[in-house]
């Protein structure tokens, strides 16, 4: 192997990596928090891209700007699928386990609804916007595109900024605490129902930045997003659920798995690769890399 | 809970036999417009049904159907033109069960939550793996079946698929998987092989789905892997079950002849709306009639004549 093959993989692999990681972190979020296995993320993620596409085409914004319309927006969008739909489910259910299964299925339907309403609404078309090139850069060589490593620097703030948002502000704190033991977290007075819907929200929220990062190299269409919620699935079971820094990690494995695919093997096998690595680490750790 | 039993009377017992003479009479004097509903009503049954006697019982939600209906037509596209029909169907059977035991044999020692997940990917998976097969391989995109009438296959394996899953039920593994599905702990204390049983029930359902996708295929001329491994034949079992009622074996049977009447209404007036009215309904379903329409309508009934 050549050495600017190398390098070429070792950068690709790096910024898809800081993607992934920001693409399974809201889903890793809701079922942390709340057992809600949203198998309609990548529809999430979707909506995000049409959100920031139609800022680009209709408002002239810049598709990075356009994250102060996108974020209160999908903010909303997942506070409203939370209390109309998911809150009623969380207070039928008398078992975590319960709620697991209902959910599932609730949001697998949400997902059929929400993929043909924007393809009724927006027709299933392919749709792209011109995104402003910002010229190469230079690492060891190989050239990138200046977008792309942005791509995976903003991926890796929003993950910072999360981190930090558990970890320093009550809220945050409160979310950790229902993570670790439900039980015990209502006995201090949290009002899980409060942080339930602030946990779906964000994480809403941070799959449609993904989705908006997304849309900047790559067509839209109503069914983009289905992929993104299998890879983001595997992902936060290889990396352990719940758990944030095996989320990153979990990230780059996959990121260096599907950038290594794409270039040495072949684009139509990236989910067989993903899933021989899954299979491989339920066999070996069957609750995850960073199992909690 | 007391369980509500219907009188043996004759009437019941000689229904499904007169149900099955009119079904098997049906060509004979229906138009075809209605007997490709009927074939269109028999095969969700049947899919329907076989979901139901795994999910249903052990509540180990499995989201890819649609794999193992897509394996169950890529039999058919591969072996139809080198072996009598009536044959492709059994091997079908056969090669899904084995599928369904390796898939199950990775997933179903874990907790549900890796199931769901797994088989949620599971038809994408199959779609991208024969992608890359026939672009890579053999250089084709898609392939031909030679169409031919496909009536009496679906039916009987529908009615097989019904009737041994109906014995399957009062036998050890019938049993074993609804104990799973009420406690797997108590289940596992009581001496219950969970995880073999767990396996085998998800290959003998899966395996009926396998075998269906073999014997539909022929109503296409021309499939692809995208019409094998369509989401929908992992879809509708699911909204069909619920929307019957998943604690009874005779939720899916209703739902399936519900649901795909109201397929059949939609996919004709509001083509384009189809998808997100059925995901709409699955919405309301499980938040309006969580025990599905025959357990409410039971309760309706009960209260009507002024039980508790």
């Amino acid at each position: 192997m050549s050495l600017s093959l190398f390098l070429d993989i070792l950068i690709g692999g790096l910024i898809l990596g800081a993607l992934y990681s920001l693409i399974s972190v809201g889903l890793n979020l809701q079922y942390g928090v709340m057992r809600i296995l949203n198998v309609a993320h990548g529809d999430f993620l979707m909506l995000g891209a049409y959100a920031t596409y139609f800022c680009v085409i209709l408002f002239g914004l810049n598709p990075f700007t356009s994250f102060i319309v996108v974020g209160p927006l999908m903010f909303s969008v997942g506070l409203m699928v939370y209390m109309i739909i998911l809150r009623r489910v969380i207070k039928q259910s008398k078992s975590s386990e319960e709620v697991e299964s209902k959910s599932l299925l609730l949001c697998f339907g949400l997902s059929f609804v929400i993929q043909n309403f924007v393809m009724i609404v927006w027709t299933a078309n392919y749709r792209g916007y011109e995104t402003p090139s910002l010229g190469t850069v230079n690492i060891f060589g190989t050239a990138f595109e200046i977008y792309r490593v942005l791509i995976a620097v903003i991926s890796l703030v929003i993950n910072i900024a999360l981190y930090l948002y558990l970890k320093f502000t009550k809220s945050g704190l409160a979310m950790r605490a229902i993570v670790d033991n439900p039980e015990g977290a209502q006995l201090t007075g949290i009002n899980p129902y409060n942080i339930y819907a602030l946990s779906f929200s964000i994480g809403a929220m941070l799959s449609a930045f993904a989705g908006s990062l997304i849309s900047t190299y790559m067509a839209i269409s109503p069914f983009i997003g289905s992929p993104y919620t299998i890879i983001a699935l595997v992902l936060i079971i290889l990396a352990g659920i719940g758990s944030f820094k095996g989320n990153i990690v979990g990230g780059f494995i996959v990121g260096y798995l599907v950038y290594i695919t794409l270039r040495l093997i072949h684009p139509a096998l990236t989910l067989v690769i993903v899933y021989a690595a899954l299979i491989l680490i339920l066999l070996l750790r069957p609750r995850g890399l960073f199992a909690r | 809970m007391p369980r509500y039993r219907l009188k043996k009377n004759t009437l019941f017992k000689y229904a499904p036999l007169a149900i099955f003479a009119v079904l098997a009479a049906a060509p004979l004097f229906l138009s075809t417009y209605y007997v490709s509903l009927l074939l269109s009503i028999m095969l969700w049954l049947g899919i329907a049904v076989s979901w139901h006697f795994f999910s249903g019982s052990t509540k180990y939600i499995s989201l890819g159907s649609a794999a193992f209906f897509g394996v169950g037509v890529y039999v058919t596209a591969i072996f139809q033109r080198n072996m009598p029909f009536p044959s492709i169907p059994l091997l079908a059977y056969a090669l899904t069960f084995l599928f369904a035991l390796a898939v199950g044999a990775v997933t179903l020692r874990l907790k549900g939550i890796y199931f769901a997940i797994f088989t949620f990917g599971l038809a994408e998976l199959l779609n991208n793996a024969l992608l890359f097969w026939e672009m890579k391989v053999t250089g084709t995109r898609g392939r031909l079946i030679i169409p031919m009438d496909i009536y009496y296959y679906i039916l009987i394996i529908t009615l097989i698929a019904l009737i041994s899953i109906m014995f399957l039920r009062r036998t050890k593994l019938g049993l074993a998987l609804r104990a799973i599905g009420e406690n797997e702990d108590a289940a596992e204390h009581f001496g219950v092989n969970t995880t073999f049983y767990k396996i085998l029930g998800f290959a003998v359902s899966s395996a009926f789905i396998g075998a269906l996708g073999a014997a539909f295929a022929p109503r296409w001329g021309y499939i692809d892997s995208g019409i094998a491994f369509n989401s929908l034949y992992s879809f509708m079992p699911a909204i069909m079950t619920l929307f019957g009622g998943i604690e009874t074996p005779l939720g899916p049977i209703i739902g399936a002849v519900i649901i795909s009447l109201l397929e059949e209404y939609l996919l004709t007036n509001f083509k384009d709306y189809f998808m997100l009215i059925l995901g709409s309904i699955m919405i309301i379903i499980i938040l309006m009639l969580p025990e599905g329409i025959t357990e409410r309508l039971r309760k309706t009934a009960r209260r009507l004549r002024g039980l508790p």
